[in-house]
């Protein structure tokens, strides 16, 4: 055993110093060996970085800011009012909101996301109408696309997560929103260009979706079938 | 009386600041660590861990986030033992288990957020998974001495909050305290931490503490307060803050609970430098004194009402979870980890059945430094063997080589051992 000189405490036989004062340990009767096993792991283990992301993202932030600022100060100095730099700043807007929050708000569950992405979505399309269109196409158009594919989306998340749903399950369900989703948006797009609602083309997509959807419940359900597909297809 | 099958739980009383407090890079946490007579099995810890944790219910489980309070959900996916590592106490990724079962060599650790049990609570799921283990190795373990029975099912005493059981309501004292010294010093890299662990004889500690008339406890407080206010006096500042170790008390001694949840309380015994030049006696005086006033039935209930009391306010918890979070902390760091040093924790002797005793040599405990403190300090005693564990976040050992010189001065053997490279 090795004694630190300067602490006088006994040390490991690992220890080439001492960990108290530095000080290295010397004894003639037992050399260090460096082959000694140490009483911890060597392996250090890792931290996420998701602080840096939120870092990022504010970095970013501020940059946009700074972009959609300097565009609307210049439009506003060279022309008599803001025209072209509301769309930047709209479009930036969009941006930041679809690519940045969910590194600065990295907390927030996938149901927040859906609805500040509709929201901005929404606020984006109805600025681009006001800004570049005397007709309102908003109203009538994407405002119940944009709506329809939000609330898909966040019946979709809501049941996956609560049912906690296996992979069969969920692409079924996916499928099955879609198939929904084709057949409103016809709905959607027929009465904006004729009037009235009328399922034509959609059915020729939402028939395989539900088909698919319908095919996938039954797998889910099948266990052993489960287990022959993944068998079979295992790579 | 047999715990009724939950899918989650409340967190308790004292566990619900620590979800507020934790990020990315630190969460509140301890550890401890068993050193067995021969390497571990991997494979017969795990089967051991999946049994224990069927007696656990309330240790399976996750942090989830409500609309007004975090709770715990129970967490069905498999929980892997893994091999140990060098920087012990990392976060737990979010939504996953909320402990962890670690073995190097011929050591098994459990490292355990703060928020589902305490040192008492978590000791007796440790000696648990231990005493199973053993079990698997072929040798008879009766379930005393603080080894549950995992044929038994989980009882519902020890999934409750005793803060609430027992807190009279009666008396809620103020919790201000004034600002206390903090250590500083170079910062380690993110992410690694330093742990010295020096060993003692229990006897020789034992008698030195009779000598001077105080408990082993007081003994290690004292010495630790005094290599702190040792570092604080040396440093060229201006204002000199009161140096306070906080001592966490296990309220079980008080109260006839069953609880594995968390339910200790802390008091924080100090010197102000301000008051004028201290020697180790006086220090020792103080320490004794003040734990001797503080630590009784009638003040630790008080302390206790006082943050039940905050609980239970209908405005308070109808008040949604991210407004409440960030006035909790507001409060935490002004009147949690502001008002002392360091901390102290000493879980005691750890007692075992005699059949397994043979088995192990030594156990360990140590504490995840507090978000902005730079050392914590945490002692165990196996058989004869006192275990003072130092974690530290900062380069400079001054204050583990303060504290275990004064040891050795006293006449006590030290040995030490690290897990940074020496």
């Amino acid at each position: 055993m090795s004694y630190c000189v300067n602490c006088g405490v006994e040390l490991e036989e690992s220890q080439k110093s001492c960990p108290l004062c530095a000080v290295e340990v010397c004894n003639p009767a037992k050399p260090y060996d460096a082959g000694v096993l140490k009483p911890y792991s060597s392996h250090i283990a890792r931290i996420n970085r998701r602080v840096e992301r939120r870092f990022d993202g504010v970095i970013a932030s501020v940059t946009i800011a700074f972009v959609a600022g300097i565009c609307i100060v210049a439009d506003m100095a060279y022309s008599a009012g803001a025209d072209w730099s509301l769309l930047v700043a709209i479009s930036l807007g969009l941006g930041w909101m679809l690519f940045v929050t969910p590194f600065v708000f990295d907390r927030l569950g996938p149901l927040w996301f859906v609805g500040m992405d509709m929201a901005a979505l929404i606020g984006f399309l109805y600025g681009l109408n006001r800004l570049t269109s005397v007709e309102d196409w908003f109203t009538p158009l994407a405002l119940p696309v944009v709506l329809s594919i939000g609330v898909l989306a966040a019946i979709g998340i809501i049941v996956i997560r609560a049912q906690k749903l296996r992979v069969f399950s969920a692409i079924a369900w996916v499928a099955g929103l879609l198939g929904t989703f084709v057949l409103t948006l016809e709905c959607i797009l027929d009465r904006f260009l004729f009037g009235v609602c009328s399922f034509d083309w959609s059915f020729f997509v939402a028939i395989p979706c539900f088909v698919i959807a319908l095919i996938f419940t039954i797998i889910a359900r099948k266990v052993e079938l489960q287990e022959a597909i993944i068998r079979r297809l295992h790579v | 009386m047999k715990a009724p099958k939950k899918d989650w739980y409340k967190l308790d009383n004292a566990a619900k600041i620590y979800p507020v407090i934790m990020n990315d890079r630190w969460m509140s946490m301890f550890r401890f660590t068993a050193h067995l007579t021969r390497d571990v099995d991997a494979a017969l810890l795990q089967r051991a861990l999946e049994r224990a944790l069927e007696r656990f219910p309330g240790n399976r489980v996750r942090l989830r986030r409500g609309i007004f309070w975090y709770y715990l959900e129970q967490y069905t996916k498999p929980i892997l033992v893994e091999p140990d590592v060098n920087n012990p106490c990392t976060p737990i990724a979010r939504g996953k288990e909320l402990f962890r079962l670690t073995y190097y060599r011929n050591r098994v650790s459990l490292e355990v957020f703060h928020a589902i049990a305490d040192g008492g609570g978590a000791l007796v799921f440790f000696k648990t998974i231990l005493a199973q283990y053993i079990r698997l190795l072929g040798v008879q373990v009766p379930a005393t001495h603080g080894v549950l029975d995992v044929d038994e099912p989980p009882g519902g005493e020890e999934l409750e909050d005793s803060f609430l059981r027992y807190s009279r309501m009666s008396v809620l004292p103020s919790r201000a305290e004034s600002r206390a010294y903090k250590l500083s010093g170079t910062p380690l890299e993110p992410g690694c931490i330093a742990l010295t662990t020096g060993l003692l004889s229990v006897d020789a500690v034992k008698t030195k503490a009779r000598a001077l008339r105080v408990s082993i406890t007081e003994y290690l407080a004292a010495t630790y307060l005094y290599a702190l206010y040792l570092v604080q006096r040396a440093q060229p500042t201006r204002r000199k803050y009161p140096v306070k170790v906080s001592v966490p008390v296990d309220l079980r001694r008080y109260y006839k609970t069953k609880t594995l949840r968390n339910f200790s309380q802390y008091v924080n015994p100090g010197i102000d430098p301000n008051y004028g030049e201290f020697t180790f006696e006086e220090t020792l005086a103080q320490v004794h004194h003040f734990l001797r006033y503080m630590l009784t039935e009638k003040n630790l209930n008080a302390r206790m009402s006082k943050n039940v009391s905050e609980e239970k306010v209908l405005a308070l918890r109808l008040v949604p979870l991210w407004i409440k979070n960030r006035a909790i902390m507001a409060v935490y760091l002004r009147t949690g980890e502001n008002t002392f040093t360091t901390a102290l924790s000493n879980i005691g002797p750890v007692e075992l059945p005699e059949s397994m005793r043979e088995y192990f040599t030594r156990f360990d405990m140590m504490l995840r430094t507090a978000r902005k403190n730079a050392i914590e300090c945490a002692v165990a005693s196996y058989g004869d063997t006192l275990s003072v564990t130092f974690t530290r976040t900062i380069r400079q050992p001054h204050v583990e080589r303060l504290f275990f010189q004064m040891l050795v001065r006293a006449g006590l053997k030290v040995r030490i051992e690290s897990n940074m490279e020496g």
